[in-house]
């Protein structure tokens, strides 16, 4: 038999119950509320005017007993669509929790305007985040708060261009590697996604 | 006296073994598997037409036992030379580059290659799989991690006339040229291992 102390170890002072992140691989990962599997992404996502689910951004989710906070946070690359029109590549993006859009976490990314739609170099990386507040006295998925969450709920991300035929981006994409067009493997990016249950 | 659950609660639920985080200033920071000195980055570095090391970005590290996750992070300062600064990047594991971890970086074109003004922090990450059945460090998968690994970013300019490149440059400051300890930014390494 081990000492007391190793049976019963000193609570951390901590306030994260748990970590989930991950590669969007389609790997599995195990934590104290369960394993989760992630999206496999394989290509580029391409934007069009209208909303789409970002690949590898979705993940069910159920944070362990007693958790307050749960921040999630969805890392991609973009870059400006390699197409005449690219320009700055202007995309918004949507949050939802469980099919309702999280209207405070909306956001807009580019690059800078060149002053011809033509010039499509923007590209790096992006993210959107977003920290739920699970101590509210009723759900308003709307702000991020809720009454609490003990079952699986969907979060992900969706994403638009900003107009038709300019300012497209493209979701994922590398449009250039080693000097010169990226190809094979080396034109998509796996996004990462990263969730802190915090008690 | 309390009940012993109150003396010895449950253990917390938290799978992070340990944080490794710091500036790249020279600093050592012990954690439970070992001391680790980050390197100290004191000027810009240009980028050329081949791989480079970012200043700053290399750790040989060894996790903690019944580590399954090893996050390595690295957030830097990037700044275009010339045009939309096009340049290519990498995360590396013991001399072998891990595919999907490659990332280009540009701002947009102006039009004129003589415009160089984009300049932003960006990031380098990977989540290394200490699950695997064996070994893959292309996929930055491994069956096991027991002794030291050494991880670096490396980077490139696209071609060696247009688009240029810095890492770890402020190349305005205050409303001004930058200069003296303005010109460079140290980057922040992170490492978590999590079980």
């Amino acid at each position: 038999m081990g000492k007391l102390t190793e049976i019963y170890p000193a609570p951390a002072s901590n306030s994260i119950k748990e970590t989930l992140i991950g590669v969007a691989d389609g790997r599995s990962v195990t934590v104290s509320s369960g394993t989760y599997t992630f999206e496999t992404v394989s290509s580029v996502l391409t934007l069009s005017t209208s909303y789409k689910d970002i690949t590898g951004s979705s993940i069910t989710y159920t944070p362990p007993e007693g958790t307050k906070y749960v921040y999630y946070k969805f890392s991609y690359k973009s870059s400006s669509a390699p197409v005449n029109y690219g320009s700055s590549g202007i995309h918004h993006l949507k949050l939802f929790l469980d099919g309702t859009d999280v209207y405070r976490a909306h956001k807009s990314n580019a690059g800078n305007y060149s002053g011809s739609h033509s010039n499509y170099h923007a590209s790096f990386t992006n993210f959107i985040e977003y920290v739920f507040d699970l101590t509210a006295g009723s759900d308003d998925y709307g702000q991020g708060k809720l009454s609490g969450w003990t079952t699986g709920k969907v979060i992900k991300c969706q994403a638009r261009d900003y107009s038709s035929p300019y300012y497209q981006a493209d979701i994922h994409r590398n449009h250039w590697e080693d000097g010169t067009s990226a190809s094979g493997e080396e034109v998509y990016t796996k996004p990462t996604i990263k969730i802190i249950a915090y008690s | 006296m309390g009940k012993l659950t109150e003396i010895f609660p449950a253990s917390s639920t938290n799978n992070v073994l340990e944080v490794v985080q710091g500036t790249c200033d020279g600093r050592s920071i012990t954690v439970d598997s070992g001391t680790y000195t980050l390197e100290s980055v004191t000027t810009h570095t240009d980028g050329t037409t081949s791989y480079q090391k970012i200043p700053g970005s290399l750790i040989a590290y060894t996790p903690p036992a019944n580590t399954r996750t090893v996050l390595y992070r690295f957030d830097f300062k990037w700044h275009s030379i010339g045009s939309s600064g096009i340049s290519h990047f990498y995360v590396d594991i013991d001399g072998t580059r891990i595919t999907n971890s490659n990332k280009t970086f540009s701002e947009n074109y102006s039009g004129n290659h003589g415009h160089a003004h984009g300049g932003r922090g960006d990031s380098l990450y990977w989540l290394f799989d200490l699950t695997a059945g064996s070994d893959n460090a292309a996929n930055g998968e491994f069956a096991s991690w027991t002794s030291n690994k050494t991880i670096q970013c490396k980077f490139r300019r696209y071609d060696g006339s247009s688009y240029g490149v810095a890492v770890n440059w402020n190349r305005y400051y205050n409303g001004t040229s930058s200069s003296g300890n303005y010109v460079y930014n140290r980057p922040t390494l992170t490492i978590m291992s999590f079980k």
